[in-house]
């Protein structure tokens, strides 16, 4: 009798991507196409053992979900991830043995629908287990520390996304650094200008709808759109006033990029400033009145603090949203992640896709789920 | 017309309701009543298989509910909440017009409808045909709500504290209007309240349940001449008790022939002994004219009769 | 009406920049007198519209009918186990960059249309069932019990009284999925698909400004008519509020 239906859903899932799918693909360089290499041929007796966890979350649907149950559950998902990858790193250290250096292993179409599976079957059972937003992150922290640890240590070097990397390490690292730079220099400016703009909205509601309106167009405008209308005119002000230039501020790279960051980022600052403000209950600020704080006082200590959660909301979506702005903004040459996945885009070269592009999703999840924290936090916090 | 038969009803492990057994007749306005977790609404949404019951029989109009299907025994009962739940995108019209829509009616026969049902309900069709259901006030929505449920001329209307949100003078006019309906359409009402004025006011027979079990069902009269235990005596009131037993009795049961002139104040003779009593107090006197609507007298009632 | 007049003037003032930047070379080579090709050919920019609305509607259209459904699936009392696991994908889902995702579908479909598709279709349902779920749970409880007392069955509860009243709010998630949507397809010929977004990147690569704010002002254009669009098409589902 099945249980847990989705987890059984889950399981179908894990099982076709183990039964019907390759988890490594092996070519012998990189122009020709691999060989798919299943999970039974990379069962060996190292590895065997590996495949329990895997098992184990299985039979996951048809147990009874005790609080028990579902822990063990939960770090057999885990482990699942952790044991895959473990195989697929062992099996391409093999295959590495008996080729040329040129060749390739990369990770096959099996291993990410299992690695999928077990992902959203550890985030489904941690939800079913019905964990506070703490205990989730924790879970979710130990659940990437093996995955972590592997790839620092040098277990996934055989990997053809490890080599890439290898080849590339100085532009993977500067890359890495100016993403981080175009969304920080981007916020700088979304802070100074769109909190107070928030407020004003806040208190004179006409007016702060005719903001809305105008920062709500900017948002509709595609971000490639953007970055694109905003070249020209730099770049002929960059030819008008060439000690701009020297700054650094011409037509291409990080000038339009923070510049269009920055018109995009301020909508949902300004908005969700103007929302956190304004779900403030009326009666505590009129209690503060009373009570004979000043207008700035007030502000500080009663809006600010209560209006906090809506506003780290905000902060989030913002951010998240900036971090995929920057990768497009690599395409005029502002650099960052987004670089080395549209090189491996423009050049066919899959490893260099995969190297731009699991990084930039793997930071906007993290700083998702850091800043859900920190507003599930704000929310207990003294208010 | 509505029968439990040794109805049980379990949810996971509490049970509810426990060996019912409980018979309405056709024409009857019967008004269970209870304090919450009695499992009165449990019963009433037994009859329209809302909930079905875990063991036992009910029988609709002497089918067993089960044998037909529940679509279709809805369509044929008219069902009347708390909270209205008019359809917000629809205006009056369309939301009366739901079941006669289901069942497939002409539309010149739902028209002629929908004008019958506004009259009924006292609400001016020109007014209110074309608004939408946020544009009325709570009372004209549970009108409406009412109007709904009887538009397919259903033969029993179950209604499920359907005046418990209203404040007390529409809610007044509300009770006022279904005890009219009933009157003049002799459908077969089935009523569950907590209020025990609303209960003793509207019913012809008032059912008291208790943890999922019948204590007294007899006529507003008789329950009140008659408590059958010290729960149904508390249920009753102690302090206005006697006011209560005033409430269902009529002038015309205890008046005397006019043969002397009164002061000023009337009452009808179809009004009960409690409004009498209270004019009599307001005025100050010990004996008031009853006369008709069109002010005919026809006799006079004297506070010492009232006390009899 | 002036949603209805707005919407008109946009759709005419975007017809008339189309009409008009065919013709519009010796504009371009006046401002960028160092290109020697001012003006994009490859395409008409018909053709471009087209294909960028071709695109981000069979995607929306997939994104709808698997979107719609799967949130349909999960209120109801058969598919309510798996409401969660849905949320869960789909909260996690819109936090990857939707570029992050056209480009992932490249290793795994290869170039050309398809990826575009599949990757404007799968980052597109997730706004879509996340509004689909949050609407039709705020159907009023009340209007639900009263359908189902009356008569209804669950079909037609659903169709009369839950997806109208869901409507509003299942069309804002439809609104989010084709903005982002439009967005993505413009920078979808780096995958190798047919859009507005080619004229730009094509621009960007050969140092050509003047592609560059053709295909901007074109696909920005067309974003804001459509956005138009879905304003008004808010206000006309909203009708029975309003009065």
């Amino acid at each position: 009798m099945i249980r847990n239906r989705s987890l059984f859903a889950l399981s179908v899932l894990l099982v076709i991507g183990a039964m019907a799918l390759p988890v490594l693909n092996h070519a012998p360089n990189r122009l020709l196409s691999g060989q798919p290499v299943s999970l039974w041929g990379l069962m060996s007796p190292a590895t065997v053992g590996f495949v329990l966890p895997g098992l184990v979350l299985i039979s996951g649907p048809f147990l009874r979900q005790s609080p028990r149950v579902l822990i063990a559950l939960i770090g057999a998902a885990g482990l699942t991830l952790a044991g895959l990858l473990h195989i697929a790193a062992v099996g391409a250290e093999g295959l590495a043995e008996a080729a040329s250096p040129a060749a390739r292993t990369s990770f096959g179409a099996g291993f990410w629908v299992m690695i999928v599976a077990a992902a959203l079957a550890l985030a489904d059972l941690t939800a079913r287990a019905g964990f506070g937003p703490v205990i989730r992150v924790v879970i979710g922290f130990a659940a990437v520390l093996p995955v972590a640890a592997m790839m620092l240590s040098g277990h996934l070097d055989q990997m053809s996304i490890m080599k890439e990397h290898a080849n590339k390490a100085d532009l993977f690292r500067t890359s890495l650094i100016r993403h981080f730079v175009i969304v920080v220099a981007a916020l700088v400016p979304t802070l100074v200008v769109g909190v107070p703009l928030g407020v004003l909205a806040y208190r004179r509601a006409r007016l702060g709808g005719a903001i809305l309106s105008v920062l709500n167009i900017i948002q509709t405008v595609p971000s490639i759109a953007l970055f694109g209308l905003l070249m020209a005119p730099l770049s002929a002000l960059a030819v008008a006033v060439p000690s701009l230039k020297a700054l650094g501020i011409s037509g291409i790279g990080l000038a339009p990029a923070v510049i269009a960051l920055t018109l995009y980022s301020i909508l949902p600052i300004v908005r969700n400033t103007a929302e956190g403000l304004a779900q403030v209950p009326r009666s505590v600020v009129e209690a503060a009145m009373g009570m004979g704080m000043t207008r700035a006082q007030i502000f500080w200590r009663v809006e600010v603090p209560l209006a906090r959660a809506v506003f780290l909301s905000g902060l989030r979506v913002t951010v998240v949203q900036a971090i995929g702005l920057a990768a497009v903004a690599a395409l005029i040459g502002a650099g960052g992640l987004g670089a080395i996945m549209f090189q491996g885009l423009f050049s066919n070269a899959l490893d260099l896709v995969l190297l731009g592009a699991l990084p930039i999703i793997a930071i906007a999840v993290v700083a998702d789920a850091l800043f859900k924290l920190l507003v599930t936090l704000s929310h207990r916090g003294p208010a | 017309m509505i029968e439990f038969r040794n109805i049980c009803k379990t949810f996971g492990e509490t049970t509810v309701v426990r060996d019912l057994n409980l018979t309405i007749d056709r024409g009857e306005f019967c008004v269970l009543i209870g304090s919450s977790g009695s499992g009165k609404s449990t019963i009433l949404k037994m009859i329209n298989r809302l909930v079905e019951h875990t063991t036992g029989e009910i029988r609709f109009a002497d089918a067993e509910i089960r044998t037909i299907a529940p679509e279709v025994l809805r369509r044929r009962i008219g069902y009347a909440i708390q909270s209205v739940g008019l359809f917000p995108h629809w205006t009056v019209e369309a939301n009366i017009a739901t079941v006669p829509r289901l069942l497939g009616w002409a539309p010149d026969r739902i028209e002629a409808r929908i004008a019958e049902l506004l009259h009924l309900l006292n609400l001016d069709a020109e007014r209110f045909r074309k608004s939408y259901p946020h544009q009325l006030s709570g009372g004209q929505q549970q009108r409406v709500g009412v109007a709904r449920a009887l538009a397919a001329d259903p033969d029993v209307l179950l209604m499920d504290e359907p005046f418990g949100a209203l404040d007390p003078i529409t809610r007044d006019s509300l009770q006022a209007e279904m005890t009219r309906i009933h009157a003049e359409t002799g459908k077969t009402i089935v009523f569950v309240t907590h209020d025990i004025d609303e209960a003793l006011r509207l019913a012809s027979r008032v059912v008291i349940l208790d943890n999922g079990q019948v204590v007294q069902a007899a006529s507003p009269r008789d329950l009140l001449n008659a408590p059958a235990n010290d729960f149904v005596r508390a249920f009753l009131g102690k302090d206005d008790y006697g006011l209560k037993l005033l409430s269902v009795e009529t002038v015309a049961e205890r008046m005397r022939p006019a043969i002397e002139a009164v002061g000023e104040g009337a009452v009808l003779p179809e009004d009960n002994l409690r409004l009498a009593l209270s004019r009599m107090v307001a005025l100050k006197c010990d004996r008031i004219a009853v006369s008709t609507m069109q002010g005919a007298r026809v006799g006079t009632l004297f506070l010492s009769d009232v006390v009899r | 009406m002036t949603m209805h007049m707005r919407f008109a003037a946009g759709i005419v003032v975007f017809g008339m920049l189309l009409l008009a930047l065919p013709h519009s070379a010796p504009l371009f080579a006046a401002l960028f007198p160092a290109l020697d090709r001012p003006l994009y050919q490859q395409q008409s920019f018909a053709a471009l519209v087209l294909a960028h609305l071709g695109l981000v509607a069979a995607a929306t259209v997939l994104a709808m009918v698997v979107g719609i459904g799967a949130g349909i699936f999960v209120t109801r009392r058969q598919g309510q186990e798996f409401r969660r696991l849905i949320e869960t994908l789909s909260a996690m889902g819109q936090t990857f960059p939707p570029v992050a995702v056209l480009a992932l579908a490249v290793p795994v479909i290869g170039f050309g249309f398809w990826p575009a598709f599949i990757a404007l279709a799968l980052y597109g349902v997730l706004p879509i069932v996340e509004n689909t779920v949050s609407g039709l749970e705020g159907v009023d409880p009340a209007a639900k019990e009263a359908a189902e007392g009356i008569g209804m069955t669950p079909l037609q509860r659903l169709g009369q009284i839950e997806l109208p009243l869901a409507a509003p709010i299942i069309l804002a998630g439809v609104r989010t999925s084709v903005t982002i949507n439009i967005g993505t397809a413009a920078i979808a010929s780096t995958v190798g698909a047919v859009s507005l977004g080619s004229p730009i990147i094509i621009g960007l690569n050969g140092n050509n400004t003047a592609y560059i704010v053709q295909g901007a002002l074109l696909v920005s254009g067309l974003a804001i008519v459509v956005d138009m669009g879905f304003n008004l098409l808010a206000g006309q589902l909203g009708r029975w509020k309003v009065r």
